[in-house]
């Protein structure tokens, strides 16, 4: 063993060890990032699903009253899109939710988890719940967006 | 008399080896960190790709429920005919669509008696034919108002 040799080698292993220490703990932060993405979006399915069947239940209940329980499709996306609103579903941290109302009598609900990057967005019609007909489509709603941050 | 210092040559099991031992750990410890990149990265790619497939989820079950709009309104005519029944310009309307920004097609269409089944595929961005498809299924009430609108599978 010599000097030189010494002194390259150590040269060597340091600066191998500080690259693959860069290496692990960029991979490592990636794969958290990961998986707190996966979970965000497993919190965003949940939150569609529990929005969907609140509406659907909602939505028998009217139709258990009558069988077309709203004027026209225009107002029956307005209930829906109030019923959304007023549903407490507890959104998880760092997640917008969004409920709006579109001129072609659609109600819109959107999921955002801007650090994250995340976005999800599902629109329903009344018509798809029996709560109207299209037929009877009443003249366009403006449109509107409520948030809940 | 004073003793000169003088060189001694390395002796030949003890020359180099620890150059090539210090490589070859490095190499060792830039393998391993290149390696877990590499699974990160994969893992990361199959995240984003599952993200997409929800995403598509979301456009075709948004496009299932503007379609049935549009059949249960100006195009209620076509809901108790087959979509090969329809005529060539209410199919030329509906067979293609849009749900935000994306390019969807409609399938199939087969109602029987008090139901409906509407197939939907979005087409792949880059040009190369059907992407994503779902299947729903619309229950009729009396065979002429929709009722319900189910996803039923892939």
């Amino acid at each position: 063993m010599t000097m030189p040799e010494l002194i390259a080698a150590a040269a060597v292993l340091s600066l191998a060890a500080g690259s693959s220490l860069q290496l692990w703990s960029g991979s490592l932060a990636a794969s958290q990032a990961t998986l707190l993405q996966r979970r965000q979006l497993d919190r965003i399915e949940a939150q569609l699903l529990r929005s969907k069947a609140r509406l659907r239940a909602a939505a028998d209940q009217q139709l258990a009253v009558a069988q077309l329980p709203f004027l026209g499709c225009a107002q029956a996306a307005a209930w829906m899109a109030e019923q959304l609103q007023a549903a407490d579903l507890g959104a998880p941290a760092g997640l917008a939710r969004q409920v709006g109302l579109e001129p072609d009598a659609m109600v819109a609900l959107v999921y955002r988890d801007q650090e994250l990057d995340l976005e999800r967005q599902r629109r329903w019609s009344p018509v798809a719940f029996g709560l109207c007909s299209a037929l009877d489509f009443a003249p366009p709603l403006e449109p509107t967006q409520e948030q809940t941050p | 008399m004073p003793n000169p210092v003088r060189y001694r040559p390395p002796r030949p099991a003890e020359a180099g080896y620890l150059l090539p031992l210090a490589s070859g750990a490095a190499l060792l410890l830039l393998l391993s960190g290149l390696s877990l990149q590499a699974a990160v990265l994969h893992q990361r790619e199959l995240a984003a790709e599952a993200f997409r497939e929800l995403q598509g989820e979301d456009v075709l079950a948004s496009a299932a429920q503007r379609l049935a709009q549009q059949l249960d309104g100006p195009y209620r005519s076509l809901l108790s005919q087959p979509l090969a029944a329809w005529p060539a310009a209410e199919r030329a309307a509906l067979q293609q669509g849009q749900e935000a920004g994306q390019e969807l097609r409609l399938l199939a269409w087969e109602p029987s008696g008090s139901a409906a089944l509407l197939r939907l595929a979005l087409l792949r961005r880059d040009g190369s034919g059907l992407g994503q498809q779902r299947t729903f299924v619309l229950e009729l009430a009396g065979g002429e108002r929709l009722r319900r609108l189910r996803e039923v599978g892939p």
